[in-house]
């Protein structure tokens, strides 16, 4: 189809053609077009079906806000067809249709609509209770369109921006450009967001005259000044979601041919924030209002002016503002046929517009709105009906632009926080109260002229940066504004709709007229209830298109005064974005420990455990009996350097550790480990470690992997209101550590070192200081896993090299690596406790047996969890831990299986479980109530995947299993 | 037997062009294919970085240097880039790298191995930092050299920012386990837009102009 001529505004080139498939056949547009515009102009209407009755649907604002014209571009679905530009090799297809787009057989739900009323999924299908179970699946499946295709590889590269402003500015339009200037001006940091490619709003495609310059070309040159400024950064095809506390802006931008992303997700952080988003449209509610061919009119004024496209060849209009009596002007300008021009205003008509109208020959019936049309795919007739007297004429026509007046967009400004009420002499939903910082101007304030809605932006914006301290007085004009008459157009539909049941005040959810009646009816008359009683504004669209018509129609249905019925809270994101955007690049960020590439090259299995890859196993076997059978009767070696280690050091350093651990610390011996343990306040258990001094009050202590993040503040929290000095550093990444361990460990080191490592000189729970290779380590002589063992920590760099040597050294004894499953299973047998696993939010020191680390009664050190020991010492049936064995060798239960007593009693868990080499059997430490935590006690398991009848049964045994008297621990 | 090999956090995948030994590690001078005018990111971990706490006894010099007043604020002390992380915490980074001796003060404690540092440069780092990070590290009203800390990556660290001939250098630095996956992000969100790993030849150019 030829493209109309209309250069100053055009956004496409003619001479680059742009070919695409649409349903599997071949189409052409230009460089610039829109899928929605090269489809229209190639004479395509229908874009989709709508979701619950699959009407046809077409393009209606081309600023994409329903899911009306939502296709599936390059299988991607849920694309919008009116905002997603076509590009050569492009394949598009429609959604939600059975059989053809044209013939769509689910179509039949149309005529099957007085069936579903109001509420219908809330009231229908509940009792009998059978039926439900048999609906819900396929209700479900007729819920939401597109689907992803899961094998396909999207290739979608996504980014994320964080940026800082001093005043971020939402909208690129007139106002949004003067109140960038004036801001920037001032000195202030600026970001200018605005979702189209082009800067200009409503200036972009009008050549109407402001001071003399076409509005577009008024626009242009304010861009021109926008983008040479330093200070102002332009982002443009970016789409703002919300604004949140202290001014955080969050928005997304869609990549343009040049850039390395689809789409970048940006946080902004902004110490003022500027509103210029402009006016929406009010829908008009008339009978087949949805049909292809109805359209706003900016859609209508755009589609002729920015992309040469007719829209269609008899045009009528059912409008109520000046802007859109401009565009049936610039149409007929244009050569196209405009029927008929329906304003339902009575007055505030611009006279040099009726004048132009008279001019063009184009009838202008005041007081007049569209009540129905006539046509499936197509439009064949309209009826205008007289809003005051019922009188009616049928027009011939097959476009009809429409709409109910301009309302402000304030759904940025509710994410931020602004209530709204309805300013009956703009016919506006405007903010009532702005947060602090937050300002707005433009046409949503009400201003119709460009004079002062660049006036309105201009001292927005130096407001702006006045709010944060910058000196604006120099910069102050003195206000000149044009006088503007308002005469908004009040109605929301058309009076002469009868029941409405094809009139849709939601096309998301093909909510209409008639279900809002009979939701009112059914007690939902607040916008709230409504909204989710009649599926108003729950779509896509986020309530874009029809959230002021719900306020106001449900005020007139109900005879009650609008401002009892504001808007409802607009929800985030106020523009759709897909989830690997919000997600953010796939950059897995984790820690390894500086022996990564030794573990990997001696067949490490490695597993993401919290922040730390880390080895579960070595080679083929998960069950790790070689790797234990090692430990036990010869020496293994395995990395310990996730373990946190800490300085604390200062005159109140002993002061802090008395505080955390529970244990007493007046007794630290030189040379030696103390095993410290820290409860919360409920004397559960939080962490353990050890804790040696090393210098004048000087320690060095360790803690768990898992709390090792949260330990200085910990220590800061509990001493908070102490005036004590210390200091902390975290030596976790500073000193890696390895542990060798087992009978022949001391043979290995003693190879390395130049101490003398007897059990006299260097004894169980021992510290030195030595020299490894001219690297200052620590040894420390603990046992975890229950055999003579060593833990060296030294400077992390040089751990890599000490492994080698280590393995080195252990060659002759044939030295392996064992793994973090292998050590569980060795400290198991020892019985040796850890937290979270043998313990739970209940569980506290006494329960597990670990009263020997108490100090006893607190006597002013106020250890964190004493007092709750104090109370839990005379409690009777809590939680108590204990060994046991399973009775049949063969049966294998798993850890976190349950305890019962009869058939429905729980009586507590496994916390671990697993199959011991030195007893044959499998083994482990349970949770169980104190009446059956005796030795020989029965205890009864019962897990997933068991009969309902069946049992393992084990029996409550001493612990530890293996060496109990710890000879070879002190070797 | 030999001294024990210290060995950097991790490496930067690229081809190297030349590179020295220094306190038991090797380190890369100059990578090949180096790009002159886009951003550069060097690994900075060999170089001596020490933690300074004196909780109680408020200090205004250590090792015979000045102290930054506030929080987040940062000197340039000869070699060294002495950044004030609380009112009583201070880091010292001996940001060129050399063997230095080691202070007897006990309030000093080495991190050298703990903490990753990566130096960022050239064209375009200061956009790419907006991508690496959400601290904002272009406030006109910083003074330079200074400290920010926060999440990168969406990990805890802290962000040194240094000006030279009127340019912006980052200092990232991170948890030594950080290293690895944190240059393969860095590297990964640098790649559109050219950023190069460089030897330290570069860094030094670039802070002694």
């Amino acid at each position: 189809m030829k493209r109309l001529h209309q250069p100053l505004t055009s956004l496409i080139d003619e001479t680059r053609k742009v070919t695409f498939s649409w349903e599997k056949k071949e189409f052409t547009g230009f460089k610039g077009d829109t899928l929605a515009t090269a489809l229209h102009a190639s004479g395509v209407k229908t874009i989709s079906r709508s979701l619950k009755y699959h009407r046809p649907r077409g393009l209606y604002s081309l600023d994409g806000e329903g899911v009306s014209t939502m296709v599936e571009v390059d299988k991607m679905p849920n694309t919008r067809a009116e905002t997603t530009q076509i590009k050569n090799g492009m394949t598009a297809l429609a959604q939600n249709y059975t059989g053809s787009l044209n013939f769509d057989l689910k179509g039949i739900n149309d005529k099957l609509s007085w069936m579903m009323s109001a509420g219908f999924y809330y009231r229908m299908f509940h009792k009998p209770e059978f039926l439900w179970k048999r609906v819900i699946g396929p209700i479900r499946n007729t819920a939401g369109t597109g689907k992803l295709d899961m094998d396909h590889d999207y290739g979608r590269q996504v980014e994320e921006r964080f940026l800082h402003t001093d005043v971020c500015i939402i909208g690129g339009g007139p106002a949004g450009m003067t109140a960038a200037l004036a801001a920037a001006k001032t000195g202030a940091s600026v970001i200018l967001i605005e979702r189209r490619g082009q800067l200009g709003g409503f200036y972009s495609w009008r050549t109407a005259l402001i001071n003399g310059l076409a509005a577009v070309s008024r626009g242009r040159e304010l861009e021109t000044q926008v983008r040479a400024v330093s200070n102002i950064l332009v982002l443009d095809n970016t789409f703002a979601m919300g604004v949140w506390g202290e001014r955080q802006v969050t928005a997304y931008r869609k990549g343009k041919e040049d850039e390395p992303f689809f789409e970048q997700y940006i946080e902004i952080m902004s110490g003022s924030v500027v509103s210029a988003t402009g006016c929406l449209e009010r829908p008009l509610v008339f009978e087949h209002n949805d049909r292809p061919g109805v359209m706003q009119a900016d859609c209508a004024h755009r589609l002729a002016h920015q992309y040469g496209v007719s829209p269609g060849k008899r045009i009528a209009f059912s409008t109520g503002d000046n802007l859109s009596l401009e565009a049936a002007a610039d149409l007929a300008k244009l050569g196209l046929k405009v029927v008929m021009v329906a304003d339902s205003r009575e007055s505030g008509h611009d006279p040099e517009l009726l004048k132009e109208l008279d001019k063009l020959n184009i009838p202008v019936w005041k007081n007049y709105s569209v009540s129905r049309i006539w046509g499936q795919s197509t439009i064949k007739k309209a009826r205008f009906t007289d809003i005051k007297t019922g009188a009616s004429t049928i027009v011939v026509c097959d476009t009809m632009v429409t709409n109910a007046g301009r309302t402000a967009d304030v759904r940025l400004l509710s994410t931020a926080g602004a209530k709204v009420r309805y300013n009956k002499n703009l016919g506006y939903f405007e903010p009532e109260t702005l947060p602090e910082n937050v300002f707005f101007a433009g046409r949503a304030r009400g201003f119709e002229s460009g004079v002062n809605i660049e006036a309105s932006g201009y001292h927005a914006g130096l407001d702006a940066a006045q709010a944060l301290g910058f000196a604006v007085e120099s910069f102050r004009k003195e206000k000149v504004l044009e006088n503007e008459v308002h005469s908004p157009c009040l109605i929301a539909r058309s009076s002469y709709i009868g029941k409405g049941s094809k009139s849709f005040v939601c096309f998301d959810e093909d909510a209409t007229y008639k279900t809002l009646v009979q939701g009112v009816e059914a007690g939902m008359e607040r916008p709230d209830l409504a909204k989710r009683f009649v599926s108003v504004g729950l779509g896509a669209g986020q309530s874009a298109l029809p959230g002021s018509n719900l306020s106001l129609l449900l005020s007139e249905i109900t005879g009650k005064y609008i401002d009892g019925f504001r808007p409802t809270k607009v929800r985030p994101p106020i523009e759709p974005i897909s989830l690997d955007t919000l997600a953010g690049p796939n950059h897995a960020i984790f820690k390894v420990t500086p022996l990564y590439d030794n573990l990997i090259k001696t067949g490490a299995n490695m597993q993401r455990m919290g922040i730390w890859k880390r080895v579960k196993y070595f080679g083929e076997d998960p069950s790790c009996k070689e790797e234990v059978k090692n430990v036990r009767n010869n020496v293994g070696i395995t990395d310990v350097s996730t373990l946190g280690k800490f300085r604390i050091f200062g005159p109140d350093a002993k002061k802090v550790l008395d505080r955390i651990y529970i244990n007493p610390m007046s007794d630290f011996k030189e040379g030696m480990l103390k095993y410290v343990v820290a409860l919360n306040q409920d004397g559960c258990l939080l962490d353990d470690g050890v804790a040696s001094k090393i210098g004048k009050e000087d320690y060095l202590f360790t803690t768990s992997t898992g709390h090792a993040a949260k330990t200085i503040e910990w220590f800061r929290f509990h001493s908070r209101y102490e005036n004590w000095q210390y200091n902390i550093v975290n030596l976790t990444d500073q000193l890696s550590g390895v542990n060798i361990a087992g009978p022949n460990s001391r043979k290995v080191l003693e190879k390395l070192v130049d101490i003398d490592l007897s059990r006299d000189a260097f004894p169980h729970n021992g510290i030195q200081k030595a020299s490894i290779l001219g690297v200052e380590a620590w040894l420390m002589r603990v046992g975890f896993v229950g055999e003579l063992a060593y833990e060296i920590h030294l400077p992390a760099s040089a751990a890599s090299s000490l492994w080698d040597v280590l393995m080195e050294a252990g060659r002759e004894f044939n030295i392996k690596p064992f793994g973090q499953e292998a050590q569980f299973i060795l400290r198991l047998e020892k019985a040796h406790v850890i937290i979270g696993q043998e313990t739970e939010a209940r569980v506290n020191l006494l329960d597990v047996g670990m009263g020997f680390a108490w100090a006893g009664k607190d006597i002013g050190s106020r250890k964190v969890g004493a007092y709750a020991l104090e109370v839990a010492e005379t409690q009777s049936k809590r939680l108590k831990l204990v060994g046991f064995t399973v009775d049949d060798p063969e049966e294998f239960p798993m850890d976190g299986a349950v305890i019962v007593r009869g058939d429905n009693d729980v009586i507590g868990n496994i916390c671990s479980c697993r199959y011991s080499q030195a007893l044959e059997k499998p083994f482990g430490m349970a949770l169980v109530d104190e009446s059956l935590s005796g030795k020989g006690s029965k205890l009864e398991f019962f897990q997933d995947g068991m009969n309902i009848k069946d049992r393992i049964r084990a029996t409550v045994c001493d612990t530890p299993f293996y060496d109990p008297r710890g000879l070879k621990l002190k070797a | 037997m030999n001294a024990l090999k210290r060995v950097l956090p991790s490496s930067l995948p690229a081809e190297i062009a030349e590179m020295e030994e220094r306190n038991n590690y090797s380190i890369v001078l100059k990578y090949k294919n180096e790009m002159e005018n886009s951003p550069w990111i060097v690994d900075l971990s060999h170089c001596v970085k020490l933690d300074f706490q004196c909780n109680g006894n408020p200090e205004t010099q250590a090792m015979g240097m000045d102290l930054p007043k506030k929080a987040g604020r940062a000197v340039c002390s000869g070699e060294w880039l002495v950044s004030a992380l609380g009112p009583s915490q201070f880091s010292f980074i001996h940001i060129l790298g050399k063997m230095v001796e080691l202070p007897e003060d006990h309030r000093f404690t080495d991190i050298t191995d703990g903490r990753c540092l990566f130096a960022m440069g050239g064209n375009g780092a200061d956009r790419l930092m907006g991508k690496i990070t959400r601290m904002n590290f272009s406030d006109s009203t910083l003074e330079l050299p200074c400290v920010l800390q926060g999440p990168m990556l969406h990990t805890f660290g802290q962000l040194y920012i240094l000006e030279k001939a009127g340019q912006k250098i980052f200092l990232l630095s991170l948890g030594r386990g950080y290293a690895r996956s944190v240059i393969h992000a860095v590297l990964d969100i640098g790649a559109p837009y050219g950023l190069t790993p460089s030897g330290l030849d570069r860094f030094t150019q670039a802070v002694t102009k």
